[in-house]
C-alpha cells in the first residue's frame, strides 16, 4: 500500500536509526542545572534563593508571564546557586543549580523507580477541560519536539478548530525518542491525545507515524480502537514530514497560509511526547522533570540508546565515548536541524530530543552554483533556496524578503541536496533574521 | 530627384508638426523643480550611503531644499567644507555637526583571547552568531569574519590579520551607521569625538561576571569600577559587569585608561603613564 505524504519537495536522507529497543533510566545527576528559559517566550520566575532544600519535582520557578513556562526541581537537595550556566550554543543563561546529596539522592531513586514501575497500572481519571488545561500549564509541559512552545497555550486556541494532529513523524535521522516512547507506553500516549481533545474540545484526533516505524504504529494502532476519535495514520517517509506545515498537508491535505498558524485551518499539531506528559501530568500529576533523549551516532552500538533523562542532567553524565577524531561533532537534535554543542556540560534541557556524534562532519569545500535546481525540488515550502542564498550572500534584503524568506522553516534540505555543497540554509538563515529584525 | 524631394518635404512637414505637439505638450505637463536640488545632490558623494536617514543622496537634497535649512539634519559623509557650499546654496547658515568616528568594543584579539572552539561554516559573522558563541568562548565580542568590513562602502574598515579584530581609519570613516547596523552582536558605535578627534571608550561588552569575563578573555572589562571611580567628571558608569562611557560627559582625558586593570579601555591619542603596551594605542 502507498501511504500519503505530503506533496511539495522533500528528501531520503539516510535514517540510520540504529539505537538499540527499550528505554533505559539514566542515574540522576548530583548537580543538576535547570535553565530557567526552556521554551519560546519568556525565561521563567524564580521563586527559590540559593540555600534553600526543595524536593524533587517542587515548583521552583513560575511563570506569571503571557508566553511562558513553569520550572520544577528535577532532583531533591539544596539550591546551590542562582547563576549563569554554560549552554550548548556556549552562551550562558540563568539557571537554577541544585545539588543533591546522598540521602536525597537515594531516596529521588527510589521513588523514580517505583513510579516508572507502577506506570502501566496507573488509571487514568476522568477531569474536566478546564483542570486538564489547568494541570498543564502547572506541570510547565512544553512541545517536545524540538520547537518549546508552552504546550497550556496551544490547548486553549482561539480560532475554531477540528483536527488534533499527534506528530509520531520523527523525520530527523539517528533519533528514536518518540519512537521508543510509544512503543513503550501505547496506551498513555492514547489516553493523553484523548486529554488533549477533551481540553479543546475537538473531536478528531490523528496520530501519524511514518511507515519506517512499523512497530510504534501497530502498538498505538492497537490500542487506538478502543478510543473514540482517534486513528492511526501511517505516512510515507519522507523528510521533513515532522514540520508542522509538512504533516497538516500529508494528514489532511490543508494548507497552511504564509504567516498563519496551524489554528487558521482548523489544526492543532502536538507531538507524541507532549501526549505523554500530558497523561503524566493529569493522572499522576508529575511535571516534566524527565524526558527521553536518544544517544546515536559514530559511538560504538551497544551506546546508542533511548534514556529517560533528568531535566538539568549535564551532558557529560551519559554514557558514551567519543571517537578520537579531531572532527567529530557533538550535535544536539539530529543532523538535519539540530546545532553543534561546544561543551558537554550543557544540561539537557525540556527540548532536548538526543544526541548526535558524526566523525568526519567537516564541511566540505564548495563549488560554483550549477542551478541545476536540486534545491528547488527539495524545498518543503516551494521556495527557490539558490536565489534566497543569492540574496543572502549579497545582503539583498528586500528582494529576499520578497522571494518569501520569512516562509523557510530552516529543515535544511536544499543544503542537503545542493551537488556543489553549497552553504544554501546559511546564507537563508542570514537574510532571514535580517528581515525579521527590520 | 522628385522622389527624394517629395521626400524630404513629407518628412520635414512630420517633423515640423511632431516639434509643434511636443513643444505645447512640453509645456503642459512641464515638471517645475528647484534647479538647487541639482546643485545640492551634485555636491554630495552619491554613494547613497543612506547615513542621513534618508533613502538616498538626492532624497537628502530634495528634502534639503524643501526645508531650506540645514537643521536636524546633515549628511554624515560631507565634509564641514561642502556643507557649507550646501548652506550657501540654500541661503542658509550650518550648524558645526559634531563628528562621530566609528570605534570597536571589543578588544578581544585572537592572540590574546584563547579559542577553543572551532568553527567550519560559512565565515560570516552573522552566520557564526546564529550557529552559537563563535571560535572563542565569548558571547559578546568581535567575531572576526568582517561583515562591517564588507558592507564600508568608504574602505574605512580592514580586518588586522595580526589581531583579528576590525580597524577603523578614522579619516575615512563617516559615520554613515552601515557597519554599525550589520554587525550581529552590535559591537560598532558612532562615537562623538572631542577636542581634536580625541575618543575615550571601553573596548569590550561583555556582561560576564568578572571572573568568568577573565577567564575567557585577559582584555575583557571585569566591572571593577576603577575606572568609576578615576573619572572626575562622572562619566562613567558600570552597570551589568560593564563599563560605559557617556561621549557628552567624557572630556577625553584618559584618566581612566591608565586605571583600567585589563586594559579595556582605549584611547585615540597616546596616554602618558599608561603601562600598558603600545597596542592598545590605535
Amino acid at each position: 500500500m502507498i501511504h500519503s505524504t505530503f506533496s511539495k519537495g522533500g528528501i531520503h536522507p539516510a535514517a540510520c536509526k540504529t539505537t538499540l529497543s527499550g528505554i533505559e533510566a539514566l542515574p540522576l545527576p548530583r548537580r543538576a542545572v535547570v535553565p530557567l528559559q526552556q521554551h519560546i517566550g519568556a525565561p521563567a520566575r524564580p521563586i527559590v534563593a540559593k540555600g534553600d532544600s526543595v524536593r524533587r519535582g517542587q515548583l521552583i520557578a513560575e511563570a506569571p508571564y503571557a508566553m511562558s513556562a513553569a520550572v520544577h526541581a528535577p532532583v531533591s537537595g539544596t539550591v546551590a546557586a542562582l547563576e549563569d550556566a554554560l549552554m550548548p550554543d556556549g552562551r550562558r543563561r540563568p539557571c537554577i543549580v541544585i545539588t543533591a546529596d546522598e540521602a536525597t539522592h537515594d531516596a529521588d531513586e527510589t521513588e523514580r523507580m517505583r513510579y516508572w514501575l507502577a506506570i502501566d497500572s496507573m488509571a487514568t481519571p476522568d477531569v474536566d477541560a478546564d483542570t486538564i488545561k489547568r494541570r498543564v500549564a502547572r506541570a510547565g509541559i512544553v512541545g517536545m519536539g524540538g520547537a518549546t512552545f508552552p504546550s497550556a497555550i496551544k490547548l486553549a486556541p482561539r480560532d475554531k478548530v477540528d483536527l488534533l494532529i499527534i506528530n509520531g513523524c520523527e523525520c530527523e535521522p539517528f533519533l528514536t525518542c518518540d519512537d521508543a516512547l510509544m512503543r513503550a507506553y501505547p496506551a498513555k500516549i492514547i489516553a493523553g491525545v484523548q486529554m488533549m481533545m477533551k481540553a479543546t474540545a475537538i473531536d478528531r484526533a490523528v496520530i501519524a507515524i511514518e511507515d519506517n516505524k512499523p512497530e510504534a504504529a501497530a502498538a498505538l494502532a492497537a490500542h487506538a480502537v478502543s478510543a473514540a476519535g482517534v486513528e492511526v495514520k501511517i505516512l510515507r517517509t519522507k523528510y521533513p514530514q515532522g514540520g508542522e506545515r509538512q504533516l497538516i498537508d500529508a494528514v489532511s491535505g490543508r494548507k497552511v497560509p504564509s504567516g498563519a498558524i496551524p489554528s487558521a485551518v482548523g489544526v492543532i499539531v502536538h507531538n507524541v511526547a507532549t501526549a505523554f506528559a500530558v497523561w503524566q501530568a493529569v493522572s499522576t500529576d508529575m511535571p516534566l522533570i524527565e524526558r527521553v533523549i536518544s544517544i546515536s551516532g559514530d559511538i560504538p552500538a551497544d551506546q546508542r540508546r533511548n534514556y529517560r533523562a533528568a531535566i538539568g542532567t549535564p551532558f557529560a553524565e551519559i554514557p558514551f565515548t567519543l571517537p578520537p577524531d579531531a572532527d567529530t561533532k557533538i550535535i544536539l537534535g539530529g543532523p538535519m536541524m539540530g546545532k553543534c554543542t561546544v561543551t558537554l556540560d550543557a544540561p539537557v534541557t525540556k527540548g532536548t530530543s538526543g544526541i548526535t556524534v558524526l566523525t568526519d562532519a567537516r564541511r566540505q569545500p564548495l563549488m560554483p552554483c550549477i542551478r541545476c535546481g536540486a534545491c528547488v525540488d527539495a524545498c518543503p515550502m516551494g521556495l527557490e533556496p539558490y536565489l534566497l542564498e543569492t540574496y543572502g550572500r549579497l545582503r539583498r534584503w528586500d528582494d529576499a524578503r520578497a522571494a518569501d524568506v520569512a516562509d523557510c522553516i530552516e529543515c535544511g534540505s536544499c543544503s542537503w541536496s545542493c551537488p556543489s555543497r553549497r552553504p544554501l540554509l546559511d546564507y537563508i538563515r542570514r537574510a532571514k533574521n535580517r528581515c525579521r529584525q527590520r | 530627384m522628385q522622389v527624394v524631394l517629395y521626400s524630404i518635404l513629407i518628412l520635414g512637414a512630420i517633423g515640423c508638426i511632431g516639434a509643434v505637439v511636443l513643444f505645447f505638450t512640453a509645456r503642459r505637463f512641464e515638471v517645475k523643480e528647484d534647479p538647487r536640488i541639482d546643485q545640492v545632490a551634485s555636491l554630495l558623494a552619491g554613494a547613497n550611503c543612506g547615513g542621513c536617514g534618508f533613502s538616498g543622496c538626492r532624497a537628502f537634497a530634495t528634502e534639503a531644499v524643501r526645508r531650506g535649512n540645514l537643521k536636524d539634519i546633515n549628511c554624515p559623509v560631507s565634509s564641514a567644507d561642502t556643507m557649507a557650499r550646501i548652506a550657501l546654496i540654500l541661503g542658509c547658515t550650518v550648524e558645526v555637526a559634531q563628528r562621530n568616528i566609528a570605534v570597536l568594543r571589543c578588544n578581544g584579539s585572537c592572540q590574546a583571547r584563547p579559542q577553543p572552539y572551532a568553527y567550519d561554516g560559512v565565515r560570516s559573522c552573522a552566520v557564526m552568531d546564529a550557529a552559537g558563541v563563535g571560535e572563542s568562548a565569548c558571547a559578546f565580542g568581535c567575531l572576526g569574519c568582517g561583515d562591517c568590513v564588507e558592507v564600508c562602502r568608504f574602505g574605512a574598515l580592514s580586518l588586522d590579520t595580526a589581531t583579528g579584530l576590525p580597524v577603523v581609519d578614522p579619516d575615512r570613516c563617516t559615520a554613515c551607521g552601515a557597519c554599525i547596523a550589520e554587525c550581529p552582536r552590535h559591537l560598532l558605535e558612532l562615537r562623538p569625538t572631542g577636542r581634536n578627534d580625541r575618543r575615550v571608550w571601553v573596548a569590550c561588552a561583555s556582561r560576564d561576571r568578572g571572573a568568568v569575563a577573565r577567564r575567557i578573555c585577559p582584555s575583557a572589562c571585569i566591572g571593577c569600577r576603577k575606572c568609576e571611580k578615576a573619572c572626575r567628571f562622572g562619566a562613567i558608569d558600570v552597570a551589568d559587569n560593564l563599563s560605559y562611557i557617556t561621549a557628552a560627559d567624557c572630556r577625553a582625558c584618559g584618566a581612566c585608561v591608565s586605571e583600567c586593570p585589563t586594559g579595556a579601555i582605549l584611547a585615540s591619542f597616546p596616554i602618558r603613564n599608561q603601562s600598558n603596551d603600545p597596542q592598545h594605542i590605535q
